[in-house]
């Protein structure tokens, strides 16, 4: 061995020139992410900083500045250590399913709270937030609970309209200085931007699935028509003088693990082999005629009740004897509505996700389209991650395994629908991928391995 | 010429290079400056292990040759997606080399071979991008080969001989898991195998002869491996449990050689070989679990049948000095769609130089270094393929040999 030295083996070296990061002909100076929760960094069902840090669009403005130094990226951060409150793993579940629990935000983060009647007579809570240090309008211009049908309300950032029950997002008031009733559009359209990405449309449609489309607006064509129309306002907003960009495509409710865990078929296999009764027979109550009727493959139990299935439960019949049955398996204990998004209530959601997608696909057209921006296909990203229909998901980058299983899948965070500082990296990843091949850019990819599987505050 | 400048203008020589899978190149120092090229060479102990066949020419003396060698294989890899490029870590395989011969008259010769044919070791940097793919793996084998050769005529004999190997195989890789940086698979096994091999060799004039050798394939069955897995968090460890029963199967080729010898003038010997190695038994390297664990391993390989040529020359400066040249091409088995970072191989072309001088009567010491080029691999990564893992980049690898020996003949 000591013959190498003494031949000079460094005089060989087998070197490879690393190509020079490139923009090609973007001006990435002043780059703005429009979009909702999945845009802000909502991650373990809330906000905090460190979830906020690795929030996709911090990922792409780092990437950006590999081929333009100097870029800043402001976000709206969120103070104190726990944030808007975030869901911490408690346990692993006997059916698999994480066990959480909820760290309660910081009282100084808690500006007001306002409390309203919805339409199950129960109460919703708003909390308002601190408001966002620093510069006005950040570069990330997300806000979780955006929806298209708000891009030009007037007031939706005005602490009265919460108080009244008007349409108000809190995570938009703390963006704005104190009485300022801008519409969201305005603030996009006053922003300056040189490049932007978007991702809207999910949460107009999202919390009215999460909460088994119970106590909440429905999605009517009327809504549908506007949340359509509005997109190409806000398109047209965006891409005022050329300003070239790039918009996501919606993953549908099938890829999230949230829809996906409980889809009938599945639920009825895992309770008649629990129970041990092949024939068992899992009812719901119809969202149509409020009346139980048997499970369908259509129909979705939503996460929270998957654990209820099938436990002992004490029933009063009519003429006053008690009886124990077994929740969901008789039907005089149905799985109650707010427990499952049923086979009705998913038509009015995955329908319109699929045509809002159909619709981007045709808007940005390299050849017809009427806006000249990159399409990114984060429907197909989560579908190739978690799979839906029977399909199995997963993919392998460089030897780690992602998937839609909500605990070591490294993509969806406790909350089973929001990202994992992973899983915004691989979003991250197909947006330079598409801005690269569309704009002839050569930004470097993440290396996503590298980033955190949850979102913590450490 | 000062020695840091020969290895230099070998980088000039190779400016695409290669090598054959996981051979670890030329056996002995003789060999290593001829490039290999050692079919059809008689009156050398390491006939033995290149051409039982040659060993049987009558040879008066009793012919020992041992020695050591060092390899380092050197890879840089650009990665495609985050465009950033990793050296692997400098690893030098050391290892040696035995070959008798003697006479025991009745034209029947005994020979012994000891040598490390197969090996390889790869070790890329902690912090590497696909460190979840492979972060280190080696193979390491000792083939020990007791020979017997028989002369059917003047010009003409036969030998054979039986390879007894042991092997030993590791792979680690981290599980890029529960924000642990350090938690990682180990797989490492060992397992004992055998071959033959049969030649034979013979002169059609006094300055002709030609060699035809073969080596058979040999199967090393692991079954007692062991599995170790570090720094998983405690909820998770039943999903990795160590384990002292994993199965691997380490298949070593079979090679088919072809060589001619042309001794030019008296001091000028020419060699040549053509070697056509059967990768194609080589399918993956998988470990098996008893029972189906999170952390299999697996890397397909599928290999093809590679084929390699060699040439070198011998000149005899005086008597004392003997200076050898070598050239050789070894295609490499691996296949566009499986190069992978545990053994990024590419075509070799290697160049070597080496030297012999007499130190006392009876005694030679044996210099030879050889600088091997791979060409560039670019490896692709199918994500959608979850089971399968790699990386997608660049590579490009230089090889570097070198041996001393001593060689006795009484």
């Amino acid at each position: 061995m000591w013959l190498l030295p003494a031949l000079g083996l460094n005089a060989c070296v087998p070197d490879q020139t690393e190509p020079t990061p490139s923009a090609a002909q973007l001006n990435l100076t002043r780059y703005v992410a429009v979009g909702d929760a999945y845009s802000a960094g909502f991650s373990n069902g809330g906000l905090t900083t460190q979830s906020q840090l690795y929030s996709y669009p911090n990922l792409l403005a780092v990437q950006f500045s590999l081929a333009q130094p100097g870029i800043a990226f402001a976000q709206p951060l969120v103070t104190g250590e726990a944030g808007t409150g975030y869901l911490k793993l408690k346990e692993i579940g006997v059916n698999g399913l994480p066990v959480t629990e909820r760290v309660p935000a910081a009282r100084t983060t808690i500006r007001a709270k306002y409390t309203a009647q919805n339409s199950c007579g129960t109460t919703d809570t708003t909390y308002v937030y601190s408001r966002a240090a620093g510069v006005d309008l950040p570069n990330n211009l997300a806000i979780p609970g955006f929806r298209l049908t708000q891009l030009t309300t007037p007031g939706l950032g005005l602490e009265a309209n919460a108080a009244a029950g008007s349409p108000f997002n809190s995570y938009f008031e703390r963006l704005l200085p104190a009485n300022d009733s801008r519409p969201y559009i305005q603030a996009v359209s006053e922003n300056k931007a040189t490049f932007f990405t978007a991702m809207v449309g999910l949460e107009d449609l999202l919390p009215y699935a999460l909460k088994g489309g119970e106590c909440i607006q429905r999605p009517t064509s009327t809504s549908n028509n506007l949340i359509l129309s509005n997109l190409t306002v806000l398109l047209d907003a965006l891409t005022a003088n050329n300003r070239p960009g790039a918009i996501a495509t919606l993953p549908e409710l099938g890829a999230l693990p949230y829809f996906q865990l409980g889809t009938g078929q599945r639920v009825l296999e895992s309770v008649r082999a629990s129970s041990g009764n092949a024939q068992a027979v899992l009812y719901i109550v119809s969202s149509l005629t409020n009346e139980a009727r048997p499970i369908d493959n259509s129909d979705i139990v939503l996460p929270a009740a998957l654990s209820a299935v099938g436990k002992e439960v004490s029933f009063t019949n009519a003429d006053g004897s008690v009886e124990t049955l077994r929740y969901g398996l008789d039907p005089r204990v149905p799985l109650a509505r707010a427990e499952v998004l049923d086979a009705t209530e998913v038509g009015r959601v995955t329908p319109f996700i699929k045509q809002f997608n159909a619709t981007l696909k045709t808007l940005t057209d390299p050849v017809q389209g009427k806006y000249k921006i990159a399409l990114v296909d984060i429907n197909q990203l989560f579908l190739n991650v978690s799979g839906t229909g029977g399909v199995q998901g997963g993919v392998n980058i460089n030897g780690v395994e992602y998937s839609g299983d909500p605990i070591r899948g490294n993509f969806f965070s406790l909350d089973l629908y929001s990202l994992t500082p992973r899983g915004n990296g691989l979003v991250a990843n197909e947006f330079l991928r598409q801005i690269n091949s569309y704009y002839r850019a050569n930004l470097p990819l993440l290396d996503v391995n590298q980033l955190p599987t949850t979102s913590l505050p450490r | 010429m000062r020695l840091p400048y020969i290895s230099a203008f070998f980088c000039l020589l190779a400016p695409a290079a290669v090598a054959g899978g996981f051979e670890t190149g030329p056996q002995g120092a003789r060999i290593l400056g001829l490039g290999g090229a050692a079919t059809a060479l008689a009156y050398h102990p390491a006939a033995a292990y290149y051409n039982p066949g040659a060993l049987g020419m009558r040879d008066s003396l009793t012919r020992i040759s041992v020695g050591g060698m060092a390899l380092a294989r050197r890879t840089s890899f650009l990665s495609t997606d985050t465009q950033r490029k990793t050296y692997q870590d400098l690893t030098p395989v050391a290892s040696g080399y035995l070959f008798a011969s003697h006479y025991f008259g009745k034209g029947i010769t005994g020979g012994l071979s000891v040598t490390t044919p197969f090996g390889y070791t790869t070790k890329w940097p902690t912090s590497w991008e696909g460190r979840s793919v492979v972060q280190e793996s080696s193979l390491y084998t000792v083939q020990v080969q007791p020979t017997v050769a028989v002369a059917i005529s003047e010009n003409f004999s036969v030998g054979a001989g039986a390879m007894l190997t042991h092997g030993s195989v590791r792979q680690l890789r981290a599980l890029g898991q529960y924000d642990a940086f350090d938690a990682d698979a180990e797989y490492e096994g060992s397992a004992n195998g055998a071959g033959f091999n049969v030649g034979l060799y013979g002169r059609s004039s006094e300055d002709l002869s030609f060699g035809i050798s073969y080596r058979s394939g040999v199967r090393l069955k692991v079954t007692d491996g062991t599995a170790t897995f570090r720094n998983v968090p405690a909820a998770d460890a039943s999903r990795f449990t160590n384990s002292q029963n994993v199965a691997t199967d380490i298949y070593l080729p079979g090679t088919l050689s072809v060589g001619l010898a042309n001794q030019i003038t008296p001091k000028l010997n020419v060699l040549f070989d053509f070697t056509l190695t059967n990768w194609t038994k080589t399918d993956s390297a998988t470990f098996r679990f008893a029972n189906n664990q999170a952390a299999r391993s697996s890397q397909p390989r599928r290999y093809e049948d590679a084929m390699a040529f060699k040439i070198g020359g011998e000149y005899q400066l005086d008597a004392k000095t003997a200076l050898r040249l070598g050239v050789l091409y070894d295609e490499s088995p691996v296949r566009d769609e499986y190069v992978a970072p545990d053994l990024p191989d590419g075509n070799k072309l290697a160049a070597s130089l080496g030297v012999s001088f007499a130190m006392a009567d009876k005694l030679n010491l044996d210099l030879a270094y050889q600088f091997g080029a791979l060409s560039n691999r670019k490896a692709r990564a199918n994500q959608s393929q979850d089971q399968v893992s790699n990386i997608a980049g660049t590579y490009r690898t230089f090889v570097h040999t070198a041996a001393v020996g001593l060689s006795y003949s009484f």
